[in-house]
């Protein structure tokens, strides 16, 4: 897994996110700036992800730390198996695998592992 | 610990968190059980218990809240025709959702929908592995096999397991058994639990204050056994001043992850009153926890953060004045004072010390 196809799959997740019935209609309200760091070999890339009442916008370039709520510093690799569930979020945040370089409020968490969890089943629901 | 990690308790340890990072949620008042020690007086079902849009509201509260961690117990969880339904929208809503169940209709079909609909953890009671021990404690014959094999075929299809072990002199002589067997069976976590005199813990004998001292140290013991068994085979067994109960990270290589999971949480604070918990019952009544039956809100009719921030009695916890030997005590930043519930119950307030401290004991023994 790359930057490229972690990318892809982050916008997957958030797309789906957008349409979902379930959590659909929430995500619509949110307004939540993310910045992911990743460390791919040598090279630190960066995402941006800006939902502004839902509606989304993606950048890939660094933005100032103080203008996300969230600052998340991982690698690719870490952050698919996050997807796809075969790592915890909890078990690559403790061991140093996922960092968060700004921190959180619970509300923030909380709506990234809504997104994150609604991604989990529709794959699981998928590969049955 | 992480600095977020660490920032996140000297907050709560202060009672500054803008709502309580975790809920036991009791969401049923059923159950097939007939423990001696329920602390909820479970059995039939009441008819206040929620219907699950109330349920639902009450979850999307705390999702924009911050309570981020859920564990649904009773009763029994799973008597509640639509727990699953409960599961998936806590889980989408983001909340990590646990439940704790007594495993006698746990299969592995239930496990496998249950972590579809993304159950994170589950934990399964058992206090003997002695079938007539577990039994009489649990009130039904047969109970023992059916938990066991619910906890085995749990841990099997990694979700995250508990055993919770309610601690009594029955099984205070096989708890190191208990501990190995679960050790050999790749349980992630031993959750010890005192016996309290609350509920139907409470009729069982009238003195209800001598009962707790004796049921304090039981799990003190309990946990000195499981300190020294621990030690050999690198296992900690956390320190612990409020002995409402103890979580035990049974996965070596997974020590640290301990601290985040919702027992890491309380365990770091001593008591978890106005600072990291607060209780649910099946009729959305808060109680400060499970332990502490004195009513603090209802979520059907206000949200959690105005109940956690504007309680007087939570507030009278968070600005607790340590008198007497507490004052001079060497653990008072890391205890606070004590186990609520039990000043409650000796002392009549929530203000008053908690006498089963067994410093203080050890204390009036020497001056004595």
């Amino acid at each position: 897994m790359d930057y490229e196809g972690i990318i892809a799959k982050l916008e997957d997740m958030t797309n789906i996110a957008q349409k979902d019935q379930k959590i659909g209609s929430k995500v619509a309200s949110w307004d939540l700036t993310i910045m992911y760091i990743f460390k791919c070999d040598d090279q630190v890339r960066y995402y941006v992800m800006k939902m502004d009442h839902g509606n989304l916008k993606t950048f890939r370039e660094a933005w100032p730390e103080e203008k996300c709520d969230a600052v998340i510093e991982t690698t690719p690799i870490a952050l698919d198996e996050i997807l796809e569930g075969t790592l915890g979020g909890r078990e690559a945040f403790l061991s140093g695998i996922l960092r968060f370089r700004k921190t959180p409020g619970l509300r923030v968490l909380i709506r990234l592992r809504s997104m994150f969890n609604r991604y989990k089943k529709l794959q699981m629901e998928e590969s049955r | 610990m992480t600095d977020w990690t660490s920032d996140f308790f000297e907050r709560g340890m202060k009672g500054a968190l803008e709502a309580p990072p975790s809920a036991w949620w009791l969401i049923t008042e059923e159950c097939n059980l007939k423990c001696r020690y329920c602390f909820a007086s479970a059995g039939s079902k009441k008819k206040n218990e929620l219907p699950f849009k109330q349920v639902r509201d009450i979850v999307d509260d705390f999702a924009e809240s911050g309570v981020i961690f859920v564990t649904y117990i009773g009763g029994e969880p799973l008597l509640r025709h639509d727990i699953l339904d409960i599961v998936d929208y806590s889980s989408d809503c983001g909340l990590y959702t646990g439940i704790c169940s007594n495993g006698l209709l746990l299969t592995e079909k239930l496990i496998n929908k249950m972590i579809r609909a993304g159950c994170e953890s589950l934990g399964v009671s058992i206090d003997s592995l002695n079938s007539v021990i577990h039994d009489r404690l649990r009130g039904v014959k047969g109970a023992l096999e059916k938990s066991k094999k619910a906890l085995i075929l749990a841990a099997e299809n990694n979700i995250r397991t508990s055993i919770r072990v309610v601690v009594t002199p029955e099984n205070l002589p096989e708890l190191h058994e208990i501990f190995h067997w679960s050790v050999d069976r790749n349980i992630n976590e031993m959750i010890l639990l005192p016996e309290f005199p609350v509920g139907r813990g409470s009729l069982v004998e009238n003195d209800i204050k001598s009962r707790d001292l004796k049921a304090k140290q039981v799990f003190t013991e309990g946990l000195e056994i499981l300190r020294r068994e621990g030690q050999e085979i690198n296992i900690d067994v956390p320190q612990t001043y409020a002995y409402g109960h103890v979580g035990i990270e049974l996965n070596r290589s997974f020590k640290e992850f301990h601290e985040a999971s919702a027992i890491g949480f309380e365990k770091c604070s001593g008591c978890v009153v106005g600072k990291f918990a607060i209780s649910v019952q099946a009729d959305g009544t808060v109680y400060p926890c499970p332990f502490l039956q004195i009513p603090i809100g209802n979520l059907t009719k206000e949200s959690i953060k105005n109940i956690w921030q504007e309680s007087p009695l939570l507030n009278k916890v968070r600005n607790l004045k340590l008198q007497g030997f507490c004052k001079r005590c060497r653990f008072r930043v890391e205890c606070g004072g004590g186990c609520r519930a039990r000043a409650y119950i000796h002392g009549g307030s929530i203000e008053a010390p908690d006498v089963t401290c067994r410093y203080r004991i050890a204390a009036e023994k020497k001056r004595r």
